[in-house]
């Protein structure tokens, strides 16, 4: 039977539409198949044209050539007529009949985590962030496995032990971009790559809006974390709103070329992600927005939760500041060293060689203090070297 | 009988005697040269016919066969010309010796020009040693290489720059005068230092402790650093930090640059340590050695120094893995149809890379993922990687943050640290043959010489969980902990010494904390 099905899904001028309303009237894929003429333009939404390709069309020899592919590579497919396809495909007319996927059985629903290629450090906290809280909570973490915020996204999930799957712009053996044959490979073992090309479709931007719509339909939500002026993520994000999807945006800096579209989305009325707690939320409106929501709106109750955050952070600021003291979790206490190199740091962060000329006549001395100060977790190294004090 | 003349050939790094026969025979005129010379000894022969045709005598119209012995080793150069020149003349009687006995413990080097000149020739330096060695009392040569000749000790070297001016010597018609140009009145050893000097390099302050370490233990090591924050600047003074060349030392690189035809300030001992800087696209060969006649390449030039390999990740794969074989060894072997030579290689690898493809990896405007930037960083292989001891960032320096009085530590000061360094490392190597400085040590030795407290294996445990460290580093740590605590005569190893140690390796921090699977 998916010899036939599959026969029809590579069928040029045929579309998900149409694949269904042939499905709708005959029996089987098979039936299609050996339809003449007439009976084909009896179908609702069947020209001429396309009925004439169909019966010019019919032979099964790529169909089984793709078959062969899909064994050799051991990718599965999964068709509208299967039982594990999704419900939410089932509603959108537009969505593909017929998928390829390798790896475990793809989960339906889930949240889209997209964003642009070249990111921000902040855009890849976010992303990471969202993920591995979704994969905390076994939501299935859906991205399309390019570069920047769906590589992150992807492999934060799979560190935290989610689940994930990645919606791919070519066949579902390929590896766009390169450097991501190794996610590729945890992925599939882990989780889910989905395509609607068939194997061996090479990846290429023209594929990447259908690949965007597919994911779109398939989510329930969608987060854009960062998006620039013409971002793929932006369609997914349009596709999503268009499909009545609970779409989010990440507000980021108005002076970020990597938040212009994000900003601007939000602008339209998407609501503002500050929470993942949102992602999981049935309403918009549940708790994670409103601890935050509520600062601003009740801007009268500002004095009392000013007093109440002061007091709830104090114990937190009291191990940080608490000068020659008790490190948290040794019992060791900090020298001259450590304190001043604590105190360098209060502002800004600074690379190593930044710290040392304040140290010149024992240089030792600081670099052994240093390394004592992140043996102990109190400070946190930058991409590309500079040294900050530790959050939390 | 045959007039037998000495010369020299050189073989890898040493020279050789070499007996140049001359025999004339009756028969059609010509010359054969036999001996497995190669095409530039081969052309000796019309050299020879024009060059005594201009210098007054003449070339005997019988055969003529020359031989080089030993027979049976390829030699290559143009520095026989002399010596069958000189043989020739003997053998057609055109000039006489009185002194025949003379002739035999003398040795000689030359080309002809074809107007009678005697011209420099490379590998000057070894064939003398080997004149030495031979036994031989007296070496001529030409009066271009006369200096680098006079560097071998227990040998009279005399300089010509005219074939009928030996003649006129051998046959004692003119006593030997040496007439010294004024500027070149023979140095007292005093070469010209290149001016490069870490007093320069300013607000680099944690950087610097590392390179002395480097220097100090012998330990590779790499830069990270975007374009223009200073990695060849400092790659370029570290030769001015190590402890200078035994005259052992000297002797060794001054032959290879002798044979590389490399010596341009021919009157003196190299004293400076090498420096070299092959660029990223040369090839294996220039940097292994090679070429049919099997010359030294890169890093047998950079022997007893540095090797620099500036953008080492754009090195050919197959380059950078050569370079592993010799770098354990200390030599190597180079195979050609021709000859094999083995040459030494014992240096210091410095080599230099952008953090990240586009090079601004931790600023705002680099957008390279993760992903994207291990992906650049594998292009150096784990061998390579391996060797790499210290592993250290570079932020470009911002010359408004300095405080006003900032000054960098003088090379001086710092060679003083490494050369203490060093001599502690001597006495405890001393009768360990193959192991000169820290970095060599073997684990059975590191064991015996790095003992380390509970105090310092709990912050290394610490640092490993926290760091994430992968266990090979372990050895390495100890290496660079012992070679700080050497640095501060210290006999012991000292938290201090562990701690600072343990932020020798940037590229494996930055790995640990990357969001990758």
């Amino acid at each position: 039977m998916s010899l036939h099905f599959l026969w029809l899904s590579l069928q040029k001028r045929i579309g998900p539409v149409a694949i269904k309303k042939l499905l709708e009237h005959f029996s089987s894929p098979r039936d299609i198949y050996e339809a003449d003429y007439e009976e084909l333009i009896r179908v609702k939404g069947i020209g001429k044209t396309t009925a004439a390709l169909l019966v010019k069309s019919r032979s099964l020899q790529e169909a089984a050539a793709v078959l062969e592919r899909c064994q050799k590579h051991n990718i599965k497919i999964l068709t509208c007529l299967d039982a594990g396809y999704p419900e939410a495909l089932h509603k959108i007319p537009r969505a593909p009949a017929l998928l390829y996927y390798s790896g475990t059985f793809p989960r339906s629903g889930g949240v889209v985590l997209v964003g642009s290629r070249k990111c921000s450090v902040y855009g890849k906290k976010v992303a990471c962030e969202a993920a591995s809280y979704l994969a905390e909570r076994d939501v299935p973490v859906i991205s399309g496995m390019a570069a920047g915020i769906d590589g992150y996204v992807h492999t934060a999930c799979l560190k935290a032990g989610g689940y994930t799957m990645a919606f791919l712009g070519g066949g579902v053996d390929t590896v766009y971009p390169s450097e991501h044959w190794q996610l590729r490979e945890e992925i599939a073992s882990a989780g889910t790559l989905v395509s609607c090309f068939p194997p061996g479709t090479p990846a290429h931007p023209g594929r990447f809006p259908s690949r965007n719509f597919l994911m779109a339909a398939w989510a329930d939500t969608l987060l854009l974390v960062e998006a620039g002026k013409q971002s793929g993520a932006l369609l997914t994000a349009n596709y999503g709103i268009a499909l009545g999807k609970k779409v989010m945006a990440v507000p980021g800096s108005i002076y970020s070329r990597q938040s212009v579209g994000t900003n601007a989305l939000l602008n339209r009325g998407v609501a503002a992600y500050c929470n993942p707690k949102q992602l999981t939320a049935n309403e918009l409106s549940l708790s994670g927005i409103e601890e935050k929501g509520s600062l601003l709106i009740n801007a009268g109750a500002e004095q009392i939760i000013g007093d109440h955050k002061k007091e709830e952070n104090l114990p937190k600021n009291a191990s940080c500041d608490q000068g020659p003291g008790l490190l948290p979790g040794t019992s060791r206490k900090r020298s001259s060293v450590e304190n001043k190199i604590l105190q360098l740091l209060e502002n800004s962060s600074l690379s190593m060689d930044q710290l040392a000329l304040h140290f010149k006549n024992d240089r030792l001395s600081f670099l052994e203090a240093l390394t004592m100060l992140e043996i102990d977790g109190l400070l946190e190294r930058l991409p590309g070297g500079m040294i900050s004090l530790a959050k939390s | 009988m045959a007039s037998i003349i000495n010369s020299f050939a050189i073989s890898g790094v040493n020279g050789y005697l070499v007996e140049v026969e001359i025999k004339t025979i009756e028969g059609k005129p010509s010359v054969t040269i036999v001996g497995l010379g190669d095409a530039s000894v081969k052309e000796a022969s019309e050299r020879l016919q024009a060059s005594l045709n201009e210098a007054g005598y003449e070339f005997p119209k019988i055969k003529v066969v020359i031989n080089l012995a030993p027979g049976n080793i390829k030699k290559s150069g143009s520095h026989f010309d002399l010596s069958m020149a000189l043989g020739l003349l003997l053998q057609s009687e055109q000039i006489t010796i009185q002194d025949p006995e003379q002739l035999h413990t003398t040795g000689f080097l030359g080309e002809l020009s074809l107007n009678g000149a005697i011209k420099a020739c490379r590998g000057v330096l070894p064939m003398v040693e080997a004149a030495r060695s031979a036994g031989l009392k007296k070496i001529i040569v030409p009066r271009e290489n006369l200096k680098e000749a006079q560097l071998v000790k227990g040998v009279d070297v005399l300089g010509f720059s005219e074939l009928h001016e030996v003649v006129a010597y051998l046959s004692s018609e003119k006593e030997y005068v040496w007439v010294p140009k004024q500027e070149q009145m023979p140095s007292s050893g005093s070469s010209e230092k290149t001016g490069d000097d870490f007093k320069d390099v300013v607000g680099q302050d944690a950087l610097m402790q590392y390179i002395v370490v480097a220097a100090a233990g012998g330990h590779n090591m790499l830069m990270i650093g975007s374009p223009g924050c200073g990695k060849s600047m400092v790659a370029r003074r570290i030769p001015s930090i190590l402890p200078t060349m035994s005259e052992e030392e000297s002797l060794e690189v001054t032959k290879i640059y002798s044979i590389a035809g490399l010596l341009q300030n021919s009157d003196s001992l190299i004293l400076e340590r090498p420096f070299r800087a092959p660029h990223h696209n040369a090839s294996t060969n220039s940097l292994a050695g090679g070429g049919t006649r099997a010359i030294p390449g890169e890093i047998t030039l950079a022997h007893n120094g540095v090797l620099f390999l500036d953008e080492i990740a754009e090195f050919s794969k197959k380059s950078l893995e050569t370079l592993r074989q010799p770098m354990e060894d200390n030599y190597i072997t180079i195979s050609r149809v021709n000859q094999t030579n083995t040459y030494p290689c014992r240096f210091m690898l410095v080599a230099a890379m952008n953090p990240c493809p586009c090079g601004y990896y931790g600023a705002s405007k680099c957008h390279c993922s993760d992903y994207k930037v291990l992906q650049y960083r594998q292009k150096i292989s784990g061998p390579i990687m391996d060797r790499m001891d210290i592993q250290k960032n570079l932020q470009p320096v911002n010359f408004l943050d300095l405080p006003d009085q900032a000054e960098g530590f003088s090379s001086a000061e710092l060679r003083e640290k490494v050369e203490l360094a060093r001599a502690v490392q001597r006495s405890r190597f001393a009768g360990i043959p193959g192991v000169n400085c820290n970095a060599q040590m073997s684990p059975a030795q590191i064991k015996e010489f790095c003992p380390l407290d509970n105090e310092i294996m709990e912050i290394l445990r610490k640092a490993y969980e926290r760091f994430h460290y992968s266990a090979r580093t372990y050895h390495k740590f100890i290496k660079l902990a012992r070679t700080l605590a050497d640095l501060e005569g210290s006999k012991q190893i000292r938290r201090r010494d562990m701690a600072a140690a343990l932020l020798a390796r940037d590229l494996e921090r930055d790995r640990a904390g990357m969001m990758v699977v």
